[in-house]
């Protein structure tokens, strides 16, 4: 397919089928939709372009720097766009636990303006203070209050998998803003009121990187709790239990984010769909790609990182 | 769109137009074909499921050992296609240059197994070849392995052939210019000669990365002589482009088009830019110009850090040696063969050899000490490690990235050389190499 503009190519991302033998939940046919497929490598894109489109024509005529909160992919993708269009763009966040995505955030041409604290949560004071003087010099996208952010979930995203699908039974989105799986469970329950939508969250003190812990969800503009039938909380190892069984049965090679879902999924799924009558149709966002996490698993799970170097004499005698 | 299986996934790629205002170049049309949107990352997993897909049941059923020599983006897309068939998969290498691109194949589940090949490029004179090592591996034991075998397998391009070329074709038409990365040449090979076919007046223009530099992915112009599937004749023009070069290219692309493409991908555009430039004022209509975005950047970032600090913001003392232009060093002091007799009587100089130390350990000479090139770049960084008093004779395979450091201590003013022809020709010569113990 031929395109004129990068941003042509966000969404309309695959949806794919996990193989039965893999998830071994009976009654359960299981669909991902790769969103990290999309081409900064994750379901930001989406937000991101949403966030923006409308406003770009203003935002070049007034040459603002955008600004946003975000240690990851909202701000990978804000910047990218930023940096075609010819703007700044500008980080707020604590500190980026992993260095890989610092880096990556600075070869896309982000500017990071670093906060000390460690929750997740947005410092909206600060931001002002930055703001102060010139706060037309800015363009906020503000993730975590935008309704932009559900709405193009809405529009594309939810949409998208109930043109593939049909009614949807199951939804399970990992929690950060919260943004994916509000957008994609609304459009899913106008469609199927009897959709259950479960939320997936971090475990207290479990640094999974996309993910919240329920603590700090309560922070969250846009997260509406009586949207989720249940909340599972999930810890590090099952998260790369599931992102290793993505990776390397499925071929879905996405971050620790998704493998939270894949992990409370099957947690939550298990015993509930041995009594099921019928088939039931569950589905999962896969939010970004593996690539920029390298460190947080050498960090996690140093076994899989284990080599061999061939020894030289060994090598000589073959 | 709905899928059941990831390998469906495989190709059809999008084809992205690159605004004018991006490279700036009149008459010219210029297209990106994002391999980058493949499953697994890169358009090599088109050859990898080209050269499995025939043959994965009988594989399976065997529970034979998939086995590659690749250190990157194939060996990639076979570590998660044996995974996916659970069967093994064994990633035969030099030293692989770049530590993230080894973390991920060991997380796909690779087996990897780094060989230092006496020369560090392909000679299949070598008994230590790699190419060489890996077929006298599976004559050991033949029934256990499959050996895809891309830099011979006629299936590497053939798959370029009947997808990657025909989609550009449907997505175009008639194409005047293709410019393709030149690794195992599969990709540009089975592509140009499809686009060929539609239109025999293409031009087809290889990159190759600059002798003694290094770009993932690339080789350079003698290692190609190497790759059973590379035809000469099918191109117009063979470019050479070093690291820094490559890294402006890559930096422009995921700027200015917001396609995250690597280095090599970098590379092809900063050189095929820099061509057109010099033939497109000439032309009476717009040229139509495709190119590869051959893998994704996020792999990379220790490769980029070393050699443009500045984006990470981390300060970088002047003349930095990763910061050096081949076109400096091309005409770094030698020693030539016939010389080297005489020149270490007289000189008696500190011998360096800058190969891996696997390859060091098994045939150095005399005298010399080893460092690998790679560490050898972050110590000259902050200072030099030698005495200014002594005359210095830096050691390579081939004697091109021994250049490099000879060039780099002589405008500090050392009295540094290169060994032309590096350990190979040594080799022809002298047959002298020392082995260290075991």
């Amino acid at each position: 397919m031929l395109y004129t503009h990068i941003t042509e190519i966000i969404g309309n991302t695959p949806l794919l089928r996990i193989d039965p033998a893999v998830h071994q939940l009976a009654n359960v046919e299981l669909y991902a939709k790769l969103e990290h497929l999309n081409p900064f490598g994750s379901l930001k894109d989406r937000t991101a372009w949403g966030l923006v489109k409308d406003a770009l024509p203003h935002i070049i005529e007034q040459q603002q720097t955008i600004v946003e909160f975000s240690s990851g992919n909202t701000a990978k993708a804000l910047a990218i766009l930023a940096s075609v269009h010819g703007l700044d763009f500008q980080t707020i966040t604590n500190r980026i636990k992993v260095p890989e995505v610092y880096n990556v955030l600075k070869v896309v041409g982000a500017a990071i303006d670093t906060l000390p604290g460690t929750t997740e949560c947005p410092d909206y004071v600060y931001l002002e203070q930055q703001t102060g003087d010139h706060p037309d010099h800015y363009f906020h996208t503000d993730q975590y209050r935008n309704a932009k952010n559900y709405q193009v979930h809405y529009e594309t995203t939810g949409r998208e998998i109930f043109e593939d699908l049909g009614p949807v039974d199951y939804l399970y989105g990992g929690l950060g803003t919260a943004g994916s799986t509000r957008g994609v469970t609304a459009f899913l329950h106008e469609k199927n009121p009897a959709l259950q939508s479960i939320g997936i969250v971090a475990e207290l003190d479990h640094s999974i990187p996309g993910l919240r812990n329920i603590d700090e969800m309560a922070d969250m503009g846009i997260f509406e709790k009586n949207l989720y039938q249940d909340l599972v909380v999930i810890d590090i190892p099952h998260a790369l239990d599931g992102m290793l069984t993505l990776i390397r049965r499925c071929g879905v090679l996405c971050g620790p984010g998704s493998g939270a879902v894949y992990a409370g999924i099957r947690q939550h799924l298990q015993h509930q769909s041995l009594h099921w009558t019928r088939p039931v149709k569950v589905v999962f966002i896969v939010c970004d790609r593996m690539e920029w996490y390298i460190s947080y698993l050498q960090k996690h799970r140093p076994d899989l990182f284990d080599t061999q170097i061939s020894d030289a004499a060994s090598i000589a005698s073959v | 769109m709905l899928y059941n299986h990831i390998t469906e996934l495989i190709g059809n790629t999008p084809l992205l137009r690159i605004d004018p205002a991006v490279h700036q170049l009149p008459n010219v049309e210029i297209y990106a074909k994002l391999e980058t949107y493949n499953p697994f990352g890169s358009l090599k997993d088109r050859v990898a499921w080209g050269m499995l897909q025939d043959e994965i049941e009988q594989i399976v059923e065997k529970q034979q050992t998939i086995i590659e020599f690749s250190s990157g983006n194939t060996g990639k897309a076979l570590a998660v296609l044996a995974s996916l068939y659970r069967i093994n998969y064994e990633t035969i290498t030099n030293r692989i240059k770049v530590p993230e691109v080894h973390d991920l194949l060991r997380l796909m589940g690779a087996s990897i197994e780094v060989l230092p090949g006496m020369s560090e490029c392909p000679d299949p004179n070598d008994p230590n070849d790699p190419l060489t090592y890996l077929e006298q591996k599976i004559h050991a034991d033949p029934s256990h392995y499959f050996h895809t075998d891309q830099y011979r397998n006629v299936k590497n391009y053939q798959t370029h052939y009947e997808h990657t070329g025909r989609e550009i074709f449907e997505d175009l038409g008639a194409v005047d210019y293709f410019f393709g990365a030149l690794g195992t040449a599969g990709s540009t090979r089975g592509v140009s000669t499809f686009l060929k076919e539609q239109f025999a007046d293409l031009q087809t223009v290889g990159i190759v990365a600059e002798k003694g530099d290094f770009i993932p992915g690339l080789r350079n112009i003698d290692e190609m002589s190497e790759v059973g599937i590379f035809e000469k004749t099918l191109y117009q023009d063979i470019l050479p482009v070093d690291a820094q070069d490559a890294l402006s290219g890559m930096l422009t692309l995921i700027s200015q088009a917001g396609v995250l493409g690597g280095p090599s991908s970098g590379a092809v555009y900063y050189a095929m830019v820099q061509y057109l430039k010099q033939h497109c004022l000439e032309w009476a209509d717009p040229k139509k110009v495709v190119f590869i975005v051959c893998d994704r950047v996020e792999w990379y970032l220790s490769y980029i850090q070393k050699r443009r600090p500045e984006l990470f913001e981390q300060k970088v003392p002047e003349g930095s040696f990763w910061k050096l232009k081949a076109s400096d060093f091309q005409h770094a002091p030698s020693i030539a063969p016939e010389h080297i007799e005489r020149f270490l009587r007289e000189e008696d100089p500190l011998i360096v050899d800058t190969r891996g130390n696997l390859a060091y350990k098994i045939g150095h000479l005399p005298n010399s000490l080893n460092i690998p090139d790679d560490k050898l770049a972050d110590i000259l960084t902050f200072g030099v490690p030698f005495p200014h008093e002594r005359t210095i004779l830096f050691v390579c395979p081939k004697g091109d990235i021994s250049k490099k450091f000879a060039f780099f201590l002589q405008r500090k003013g050392y009295k540094a050389y290169s060994l032309e022809g590096g350990i190979i020709q040594w080799r022809k010569d002298h047959q002298q190499l020392l082995r260290s113990p075991a």
